[in-house]
């Protein structure tokens, strides 16, 4: 059956669903558990050399002199590389190439912890001690740390190329009279709203070995979410054909989106090529907040205007992202950060605009939502001031303004094709918190918020148009199993997983017939980027377009085998079963092996190309309840609610930890996380300064819950769901913190003391009466 | 420099034996002289609790535990929990529950999760909260990993399947 | 780095006294383990007290003291069923400290010797009015909390000296103490302020017969108040009374601004972490009485 009759009957099939739609356990879940799986940091290679990289210790410096002599004689000491020795371009990117491999004596570093030798050695020890060795005369220059100054045209320049520092085009989406819309409008909300810097803090810091290979290549094992882009940049990067470079993911200790740039991998090539022997090079976890990529500051000056009955006329946005010293994600990252600006809202008039700013501080580049939990924020507390400023209800200013299935939103123009599901979501939210809570005597006082969103999934990474094809390799066994082989990554999302599930049912086969092969550039078909919360619905549709393919092929042998017309037979309990009387059945094994008498190929090929970026469209709604403490200023989450629209649900397990997981990291991202800076300079350099929230930071009750209303473009009815509560968690604790104390806090994060700071400017200005909101879902008819 | 200590502790049941400078930690021992990459490594500063493991019974940061304190002494790690056929409970329960995502926490989690059980068998809520304080996971919002060691401590099997 | 275990503690002074100054003691390893990562200390030799079952104890003497050993470990003294009925606030203040990991390894006498500012047990046991006794092969000597800490990670420990035993007085009648503590995340965090306080109550458990106040994580070492005593001892306790006094104790500490907050806000906890502290402990005195009274 081809992906599209499939889709026609994805209400009729879902009845029958064997596989798809239960909590099967992942497929990795065994070796997790017991030690067994083997992460980057577990690499061991008989022979192996040990590196260390000496960092810059400035933000801005130029290299007057590196003098690696004393280093190179340090016992054990095999090599030490400095730019001289990198044959290739020396720079590196998705977007833009501008990040050095190792920087030249000459040139200027541009952050702290720009690379500028890689110590091999016989032991990590020794390679360590003489990394120290290495001694690097700087002149040290003033770093440009502030974004917004930075984008003076006549500002020193960061990269002398780009000059006002512009990391990428400024993204602009505009549409209808923006005066006339203000003009129109009865109230105007102005605010400035600004996010901190986020660090991913996976838990596995980035590591892997290289391998020189006989032919003159190289084989890199080390994690990325993106294997045949680091093909590609490493090979340019370092001066070697890409067909003689390949790489080989490992399991990565989490990824959320800091993992889709080089990091490890052209150094660990270079020193593999150079010693001849296997080098492994593991960064240590300050290493990985100083050189990683990070979620982008952003500052976003905002202006909604609406008429006294709520309708938005009019948006205005000015936003302003702090890429840091080299681009990495920034192009596509701003232009989520634009897009998430409108919300799900009906827009008639608006002009957004966002610029990325090159400074020397910590490179910010991809991060779980994308450039999105900051505009999200930025709208949906707009959005709930409003409806305070109008004494509107925050639920039916929202449903006065929701788009509508049929619609085109102003960002990135894609009919909604499926029902805009918000109001539902709210209203199912609403029921799940039930009675809003209410402050007992004492310091403490709770409040209820929300806030909602319409998280695109996406088939590009922020639709700049590094690939659109989802390539995928489908074989079926001679025992009746299958290996499904796809470009990808497996970092904990469970993408291995899901193909398995989805793969069984269609073959009639059970999820451990499976197995996956992800990503080993030597193995895989091009797929694209593990990123974008694409992977379940592309390379879901290409499995399904490959295995109908293939069984056309099975159905030619097992038809003749059991006298029957192909187009009667199906694929269920391993065997090719005839419809109308299923105890007439082959096993699918021994169809595999006859057709292999025959010369019947059993591996299909797919290539699913969407002919749009943005797949589709995806609804959450979150309800937050929260008790502020108003002595000190520091928030406890009661509860969280998140209801979400993404479609038919694979496996409503896996689909529950990345709704937990993506709410904890946005709960951090409103509440605590906050990777600073002075002067370019990390002022929370590990785990002991940089907040990541604890098991006992966790609400007291988290309910999630979805509504299942499938795409019929999407494998099973799939869409995507990997980043979605990342998104409205912080508007809605920040509405929560309003309704409980009567303050906005337009600056993420909310901590303690900024919210006791904010209270304390509401009590010296006209203290206001405070009262209790009445929640209901009534408001939701409008 | 001066000499190697010779080390001796039980691993897992099993005698091993090491030679070690006195500042080398007892991660490293295990990770590097005796190939238990089971045990994870971060931040090294007691804060992440991917290295935690069992000494003596009680859960510690082998980063931060010099390996000589674990001369003659009992140390358990990830590897020796399942037996030869089954998993551990815990570790069954983590893999029923869906408690683990990127899995890089899940040898700490499930070792401070072991420690807590052998001293407290049926934890509250809150009690299981305490227990693995120590242990950050990124990945899972730690709702399934509270879920999991529940059950684990209620001898209670995954939800029905097919419910969210 | 050479490395002893010693199997006495005066085994250990001995090992101590041997005129090398680069030697260090060492406990559960916390915080060595960390200062030498971060290469802020290279001992060159490690003396190791953490299995010396003379120094892991908890008992209460003839004077009803509660005496606990160096190498005890916060899980044990968090634990100790003793404690718990003797002790309430201290085993409380252990539950709250760092980890579970953190406390397994590390010892109460390594956190107060290691004299990071912002410790949780230091605030308490000044509240408490404890004392330690230091060992080394010239004898053996015993200070008062307040003498032991000198300034920020520095101690009135010699470089001949071991940190024997932690003595907390005996309580005195119908008294209650408290801890309290702010920081952004419920676990695992440093304190961003400490506050720790005793309260007696005269015969009628009306007013204060003595109360001490002590400060954590605010300046370089943590400090008793002077003000505490002086406003409270006699008169008559009461709500406002308390805020009063805790506002004055919060007058009284030095704070500055640094990274991780404001000198204002800071100072400002202080006065609420007091004022909870104080009537925590004031209920809980009330509650000792109680029994006697009726």
């Amino acid at each position: 059956m081809k992906p599209a009759q499939y889709h026609e009957s994805v209400e009729e099939r879902a009845k029958q669903l064997r596989v798809v739609g239960r909590a099967v356990p992942s497929v990795d879940a065994p070796a997790k558990v017991t030690g067994r799986a083997c992460f980057n940091v577990d690499l061991r290679f008989p022979g192996m050399l040990h590196a260390k990289a000496a960092r810059s210790l400035h933000p801005h410096a130029r290299l007057v002199k590196v003098d690696t002599s004393s280093a190179r004689r340090h016992p054990g000491v095999v090599a030490v590389l400095t730019a001289a020795d990198v044959p290739g371009l020396n720079r590196f990117g998705d977007y833009i190439a501008d990040q050095p491999v190792l920087v030249a004596e000459g040139a200027t570093v541009k952050m702290v912890g720009d690379p500028i030798a890689l110590v091999v050695a016989e032991t990590e020890r020794a390679a360590a001690e003489a990394a120290e060795l290495i001694e690097v005369e700087y002149e040290e220059l003033t770093p440009i740390d502030d974004p917004e100054g930075a984008l003076d045209p006549n500002a020193a320049r960061v990269h002398p190329e780009h000059p006002g520092n512009l990391c990428g085009e400024p993204v602009i989406v505009e549409g209808g009279d923006l005066a006339r819309g203000f003009a129109e409008a009865d109230v105007v909300i102005e605010a400035c709203y600004s996010t901190q810097r986020q660090e991913h803090a996976y838990m596995e810091p980035e590591a892997g070995v290289a391998v020189a290979e006989p032919d003159g290549g190289v084989t890199v094992y080390a994690g990325t979410q993106a294997p045949m882009q680091v093909r590609a940049n490493l090979a340019t990067a370092i001066g070697l054909p890409e067909h003689k470079v390949r790489i080989v993911p490992v399991t990565m200790g989490g990824a959320f989106g800091g993992k889709i740039d080089m990091s490890v991998h052209p150094g660990l090539a270079l020193m593999a090529l150079k010693t001849g022997r296997p080098v492994r090079w593991a960064w240590t976890s300050e290493e990985s907040f100083v050189a990683s990529p990070k979620r982008h500051p952003a500052v976003g000056r905002l202006r909604l205007g609406a008429t006294r009955d709520g309708r938005i006329t009019a948006l205005e946005a000015d936003w302003i992202l702090d890429g840091g010293a080299y681009a990495s994600q920034s192009p596509a990252v701003v232009r989520c950060t634009v897009g998430y600006t409108f919300g799900p809202y009906r827009i008639p008039n608006y002009r957004v605009q966002g610029r990325v700013a090159y400074t020397h501080n910590p490179i910010s580049g991809g991060f779980r939502g994308f450039g999105g939990p900051q505009s999200a924020f930025a709208i949906e507390s707009a959005m709930n001031k409003l409806a305070e400023r109008l004494g509107i209800d925050p639920v039916g200013l929202r449903m006065r303004n929701i788009l509508q299935q049929g619609e085109v939103p102003p960002w990135r123009a894609l009919v909604m094709h499926t029902p805009v599901t918000v109001p539902r979501l709210l209203q199912r939210a609403l029921e799940l918190a039930g009675p809003a809570p209410r402050s007992a005597a004492g310091p403490l006082r709770v409040g209820r918020g929300l806030a909602v969103t319409m998280p695109v999934f996406d088939n590009s990474g922020g639709a700049v148009p590094l690939l659109k094809g989802t390539g995928l390799r489908l074989e079926v066994t001679g025992d009746g199993g299958a290996i499904v082989r796809f470009e990808s990554a497996e970092y904990g999302e469970g993408v291995a997983t899901a193909l398995a599930q989805m793969t069984a049912e269609v073959l009639g086969i059970e999820p451990q017939d499976v197995s996956c092969v992800l990503g080993d550039t030597a193995a895989v078909p091009k797929s694209g980027r593990a990123v974008g919360s694409r992977q379940v619905y592309c390379l879901g549709n290409a499995m399904l377009a490959a295995a109908a393919e293939l069984q056309e092929r099975l159905f030619l042998v097992a038809g003749e085998r059991l006298e029957a017309s192909p187009a009667a037979l199906m694929l269920a309990e391993r065997c090719v079963v005839v419809r109308a009387e299923p105890s007439r059945r082959v096993a699918l094994g021994e169809v595999v092996q006859a057709c292999r008498v025959r010369g019947i190929n059993t591996e299909a090929n797919a290539f699913y190309a969407a002919s749009h970026a943005p797949l589709g469209h995806t609804f959450c709604a979150a309800v937050v309840d929260l008790a502020v403490d108003t002595e000190t200023g520091k928030i406890s989450i009661l509860k969280t609610v998140s209801v979400l629209d993404v479609g038919r649900v694979i496996n409503p397990g896996m689909l529950r930890g990345q709704m937990h997981g993506g709410e904890i990291q946005a709960m951090g991202f409103a509440l605590m996380e906050d990777m600073r800076t002075e002067d370019g300079r990390l002022k929370t350099p590990t785990l002991v300064e940089y907040l990541v929230p604890t098991i006992m930071d966790i609400p007291e009750e988290s309910t999630m819950d979805t509504l299942e209303l499938p795409d019929p473009t999407g494998p099973f009815g799939a869409k995507g769901a990997g980043e979605h509560t990342t998104k409205d968690l912080a508007p809605a604790i920040v509405h929560g913190i309003h309704e409980a104390v009567g303050v906005w806090i337009d600056d993420l994060p909310a901590t303690p003391e900024r919210v006791w700071k904010a209270m304390q400017r509401a009590a010296s200005q006209t203290p206001k009466p405070h009262k209790e909101r009445e929640w209901s879902t009534s408001n939701l008819e409008v | 420099m001066s000499a190697l200590l010779p080390l001796r502790l039980t691993v897992n049941g099993r005698t091993r034996e090491a030679l070690v400078d006195a500042g080398r930690s007892l991660v490293d021992v295990l990770r590097d002289d005796l190939g238990l990459t089971g045990t994870k490594v971060n931040c090294r500063l007691g804060e992440c609790g991917t290295c935690t493991v069992l000494l003596d019974g009680r859960n510690v940061h082998a980063c931060l535990t010099l390996a000589v304190h674990a001369n003659g002494r009992n140390v358990t790690t990830i590897e020796g929990l399942a037996g030869e056929e089954r998993l551990h409970p815990i570790q069954q329960a983590f893999v029923e529950h869906h408690a683990l995502q990127c899995g890089y926490c899940t040898p700490g989690m499930i070792l401070s999760a072991k420690a807590l059980l052998d001293e407290t068998p049926r934890p509250t809520r809150r009690e299981i909260q305490h227990g693995l304080t120590g242990n950050l996971c990124r990945c899972t919002g730690y709702e399934q990993i509270i879920e999991a060691v529940a059950a684990a401590a209620h001898g209670v099997r995954s939800p029905k399947e097919g419910g969210s | 780095m050479e490395y002893v275990e010693p199997r006495s503690l005066s085994e250990a002074c001995d090992a101590l006294s041997d005129e090398r100054s680069d030697a260090k003691v060492l406990a559960g390893g916390v915080a060595l383990s960390i200062m030498m990562r971060w290469g802020l200390v290279k001992p060159g030799r490690l003396i190791s007290i953490r299995y010396l079952e003379e120094l892991r104890y908890a008992r209460v003497d003839n004077h009803q003291a509660l005496r606990i050993g160096a190498a005890t470990t916060h899980r044990e003294i968090e634990t100790s069923s003793l404690i718990r009925e003797q002790q309430p606030a201290l085993a409380e203040m252990e539950r709250r400290l760092a980890s579970v990991q953190v406390r397994n390894s590390g010892t109460l006498g390594g956190n107060l010797c290691h004299a990071d500012s912002a410790a949780d047990p230091a605030p308490l046991l000044l509240a408490l009015d404890a004392s330690v006794v230091l060992a080394s092969v010239r004898g053996r000597r015993t200070l008062s909390l307040k003498e032991f800490f000198r300034g920020y990670l520095t101690t009135a420990l010699a470089p001949d000296e071991i940190l024997a035993e932690i003595v907390i007085p005996a309580q005195p009648p119908r008294s209650g103490a408290a801890y309290m503590k702010h920081s952004t995340r419920n676990a695992v965090d440093f304190p961003f302020a400490g506050v720790a306080t005793q309260v007696s109550l005269s015969t009628d458990a009306a007013s204060c017969a003595g109360a001490r106040l002590a400060v954590g994580a605010v300046g370089p070492t943590p400090r008793l108040s002077e003000s505490i005593p002086r406003l409270l001892d006699g008169r008559l306790l009461s709500e406002p009374v308390i805020g009063e006094a805790a506002t004055a104790a919060s007058l009284e500490v030095e704070v500055a601004d640094d990274a991780s907050g404001s000198a204002e806000y800071r100072r400002h906890l202080v006065a609420v972490l007091a004022r909870r502290a104080l009537t925590q402990a004031w209920e809980r005195a009330r509650a000792a009485a109680a029994p006697e009274r009726s």
